[in-house]
């Protein structure tokens, strides 16, 4: 006891030091946790993946779209046909007359405030395009689609919203469903935490949560869902650190954007901005009250109420959601029971915006961006791209695609154990914009971007750039007559190389349109290596391959690895007249702030003699009419004029077809990912696909102008003499330079180029007339 | 994309086949008027890239149209990318077939663009082909 008095110093002392140094542990520990739960509140809010836009629709008088092309644009994009369209994003429909206020927009060129458009449509298109105040409005673009955005590499995405952006419903349904004090706690609520406790126990598992929003929103910074008691300190700490830091509208911002509220793949989707995109294809401001609840009703366990894959299970969360709002007075009792009504309307998960659901395509913009752009920069800097992706012809390229490659399987006799794969890229040729990229079978699924990776032998799509290496040489035209016999060269190894054709036959003397047209390899290999390698493999860089390819005789029959993208950058130069053209992802880069960074304008080159080209064109249009691209006619109506060249690699491992109209060129490949044969030719696997698609879109007719310094004259198909509409064996009509004089088969001797002449381009003016 | 091109009087095909080519000069449709009106008005600030922007639009509508790629070309041509403005006249010499005035147009396009450039020979040739006198 004496003992005990004589230390009674001393072990205040001890004791009030332990107490001295674990508070100074405690206090060094809190504003360690208060650095770095401010630092993650104020650097988290910064960092966004970048937007990426399709292309706007254009309207405008004349545009060929009908009241339901329209209508299913507006949809597209979200909008919510009404009785009278009164807010943003909404339309209204009676019969063929469309109305519409559109959303606020900040375009790259301009800003675009809503307005209200009263279109008139008939059956060739929007008739009459007017304002809210009865003028007529000469063009107008819609807003575009989100398609995705380019999100760092953990996977995390979203779209960031500021605060007037969020209808008032939100905060008020969180605040009822997940936090009741969250006006006045500061940072915990310790009767909810025990209320938990109880409820917890008693069930024998965690069953209810106590955290406040501001707890939720520390656990989804650190991404840490460990359920230990340090951690929950440590958690109601941060939480109450926030509180000191910031104020509560701030907290509820900062809650709508971070939360994370469900997977797409390797995506996450974090915040109700995004979310809104992801499950109801629209901006969180246009929400219904139906459909904010569904967010809300999410919160809880975004994969276990999935309303993809739990429709019911998130219906019946939703309607208690409602009951909550309708209970506290958020919302009057009769809206909830209205509401609940409503079916839970999700869009399909392969239609919605904001998706990462055309990912070769957005592969490509990452790729153009990545020459100017760090990665940091596109994943956190929250730029604004606006890309080139036409969704509609992207939709039509995936759906085409998939189900040409089912049918050939099913077809197939030789059944392989590796599915077949596809490509399909698809350019504007005149300003070179990529309006559509498939890069796989499952056009949905990221990985091998084959449209811009698989290198493959392209096989006779090489033949059009020696047909025009040749006619620019001055010294053939598209009747000139080439030998398609037997040859042999004796390669630099000693070797002896003698191709053959695919029918194993020889033609004899052809012209070169027929021997472009049916793809004859000996008559091709005898005029390439008359025009001479060197001026072939010139040619190939001409038009805008990257690489130059060796010069070797195989080369003259597609012996070239090349990507689908490049075969369109290649043809993309024949369809835009002998113009090359980079093709082009992106239009325009923006900052956060809407401050143009990076524009990537039209630039055109003349690569090539424009009326070679228009004769090799000519000679592809053969292609169609006449030669291996014939089985086009069973898709394409005929009177739509389109050129091509189908491209089959050896041993049939390479199925090609290339070929453009007058405002589309597209590219298709098929073939296997390990290099197996495929048994399909150009025309029987990638043929029916292009085709399909080219009919599609609408597509309009090829119909480039005669150059001043050809002529148009008819031949005889099979030989290549001169011949009359009316005269010869299937006659066909060519260009040639002014002033040709072709041996005339003896049965029609009269002067084609004299009264026959004029009824030639009368045919042709004709034929190309849409 | 659905293209209207610009409406060039199609003519009756019964007719006897006339003795020199129909010139069909282009014009600009109600929306490429528009844009490019626009288009000027920006040229007029120096806002280079959005009035290239303003007629990459109307090409995107009619990208058959010359006056179009003439249009472009002479904005280029105001920012001083010559090597663009010739080759977008280049681009509209090759689609003026029966259509002189742009045709003359396009090869005045060119003319000026290798002028400044220095190359008065070849902006010479190219001014007598834009007077038609080759």
């Amino acid at each position: 006891m004496s003992a005990l008095k004589k230390f009674r110093k001393q072990i205040f002392a001890g004791i009030a030091l332990v107490f001295g140094v674990a508070a100074i542990a405690f206090t060094v520990w809190v504003f360690m946790l208060d650095r770095k739960i401010t630092s993650q509140f104020e650097g988290r809010r910064w960092t966004l993946p970048a937007q990426v836009y399709a292309q706007p629709t254009e309207l405008y008088v004349g545009q060929t779209f009908s009241a339901d092309t329209l209508e299913q644009e507006l949809q597209r994009l979200g909008y919510q046909r009404v009785d009278k369209p009164q807010h943003p994003g909404s339309y209204s429909r009676q019969g063929t007359r469309v109305d519409l206020i559109n959303r606020r927009f900040q375009f790259w060129d301009a800003l675009q405030e809503p307005q209200l458009l009263s279109i008139k449509t008939s059956r060739n298109g929007i008739e009459d395009m007017r304002n809210g105040r009865n003028e007529e409005v000469p063009i107008f673009r819609l807003d575009p689609l989100l398609i995705g955005s380019i999100f760092p590499i953990h996977g995390e995405d979203r779209v960031v919203v500021t605060p007037e952006e969020v209808s008032q419903l939100l905060p008020s349904a969180l605040k009822v469903v997940e936090d009741r004090k969250f006006d006045s706690h500061w940072g915990i609520n310790p009767s909810a935490i025990l209320r938990a406790a109880f409820v917890n126990l008693r069930a024998g598992q965690i069953e209810q949560g106590g955290s406040t929003l501001t707890q939720q929103l520390v656990k989804s910074y650190f991404l840490d869902n460990r359920r230990t008691l340090g951690r929950k300190i440590e958690e109601a700490i941060m939480a109450m650190l926030l509180e000191v830091h910031f104020s509560k509208p701030d907290l509820m911002n900062a809650y709508i954007n971070e939360i994370y509220l469900g997977q797409d793949g390797r995506r996450a989707i974090h915040g109700f901005g995004l979310a809104s995109q992801f499950y109801f294809g629209k901006p969180l401001a246009e929400l219904q009250l139906h459909e904010v609840a569904t967010l809300v009703a999410i919160v809880r366990g975004p994969s276990y109420y999935d309303p993809r894959r739990h429709p019911k299970r998130v219906r019946e969360r939703r309607d208690l959601v409602l009951k909550l709002m309708a209970e506290h007075g958020v919302i009057a009792p009769d809206m909830a029971q209205k509401a609940a009504k409503r079916p839970l309307s999700v869009v399909g998960s392969g239609s919605q915006a904001g998706g990462g659901y055309y990912p070769a395509f957005l592969d490509l913009v990452r790729r153009t961006l990545r020459r100017d752009y760090r990665e940091e920069d596109l994943t956190e800097a929250g730029l604004r791209i606006f890309s080139t992706l036409d969704p509609s012809v992207q939709t039509q390229a995936e759906k085409v695609l998939t189900q040409e490659l089912d049918r050939l399987e099913k077809t197939s006799k030789k059944k392989s154990k590796v599915p077949l794969e596809g490509v399909v890229v698809v350019t504007a040729p005149q300003n070179g914009e990529v309006i559509a990229m498939v890069g796989g079978r499952q056009a949905s699924f990221a990985g091998f971007n084959r449209a811009l990776d698989a290198k493959r032998s392209i096989g006779s799509l090489v033949k059009p750039v020696i047909y025009l290496a040749a006619i620019e040489s001055g010294q053939y035209n598209a009747a000139s007559v080439v030998e398609d016999g037997p040859v042999a060269v004796k390669l630099a190894n000693g070797q002896m190389w003698q191709p053959k054709n695919i029918s194993q036959e020889y033609y004899g003397p052809v012209p070169l349109v027929r021997a472009l047209a049916q793809s004859m390899n000996l008559a091709t290999v005898n005029l390439g290596l008359s025009v001479g390698l060197p001026k072939v493999t010139r040619e190939f860089v001409a038009l805008g391959l990257e690489k130059e390819p060796p010069q070797l005789p195989s080369v003259l029959l597609g012996a070239l690895d090349v990507s689908p993208l490049e075969v369109a950058q290649l043809y993309n130069a024949f369809a835009n007249g002998g113009f090359s053209t980079p093709l082009r992802a992106v239009r325009a880069v923006l900052d956060t702030e809407g401050k143009p960074l990076k524009s990537f304008a039209l630039e055109v080159t003349p690569v090539a003699s424009p009326d070679a080209v228009y004769q090799v064109n000519r000679m592809m249009v053969e292609v169609i009419e006449h030669g291996s691209g014939r089985g086009a006619r069973a898709n394409i109506p005929p009177n739509i004029v389109v050129a091509g060249k189908s491209g089959t690699s050896s041993d049939y491992r390479d199925s090609w077809f290339a070929g453009f109209s007058g405002n589309h060129l597209a590219v298709v490949w098929i073939g296997h990912d390990d290099n197996s044969p495929t048994g399909l030719t150009g025309s029987s696997g990638s043929l029916p696909v292009w085709s399909r698609l080219m009919a599609s879109l609408g597509t309009t007719s090829w119909s480039a102008p005669l150059p001043d310094s050809l002529q148009e004259t008819w031949i005889e198909f099979p030989t290549g003499l001169g011949a009359r509409p009316d005269c010869g064996d299937e006659p066909i009509a060519i260009a040639v330079p002014k002033g040709t004089e072709l041996p005339m088969q003896p049965a029609c001797t009269t002067n084609v180029f004299g009264e026959f002449g004029e009824r030639v381009k009368e045919w042709w003016r004709g034929g190309t007339r849409q | 994309m659905e293209t209207q091109p610009a409406p060039p009087p199609e003519q009756p095909s019964e007719q006897p086949p006339p003795p020199a080519p129909v010139i069909r000069e282009p014009v600009l449709s109600a929306a490429s008027r528009a844009l490019v009106g626009q288009a000027q008005l920006q040229l007029k600030s120096k806002n280079y890239p959005v009035a290239a922007s303003s007629i990459e639009r109307a090409l995107r509508i009619e990208p058959d149209n010359p006056l179009l790629w003439i249009e472009l070309g002479k904005v280029r041509q105001a920012e001083g990318n010559y090597v663009q403005a010739e080759n977008m006249g280049r681009k509209a010499a090759s689609m003026s077939v029966n259509a002189p005035k742009a045709y003359s147009a396009a090869w005045t396009l060119i003319s000026e663009s290798l002028r400044a450039r220095g190359k008065n020979t070849e902006a010479q040739e190219a001014m007598l082909r834009a007077q038609g006198v080759r």
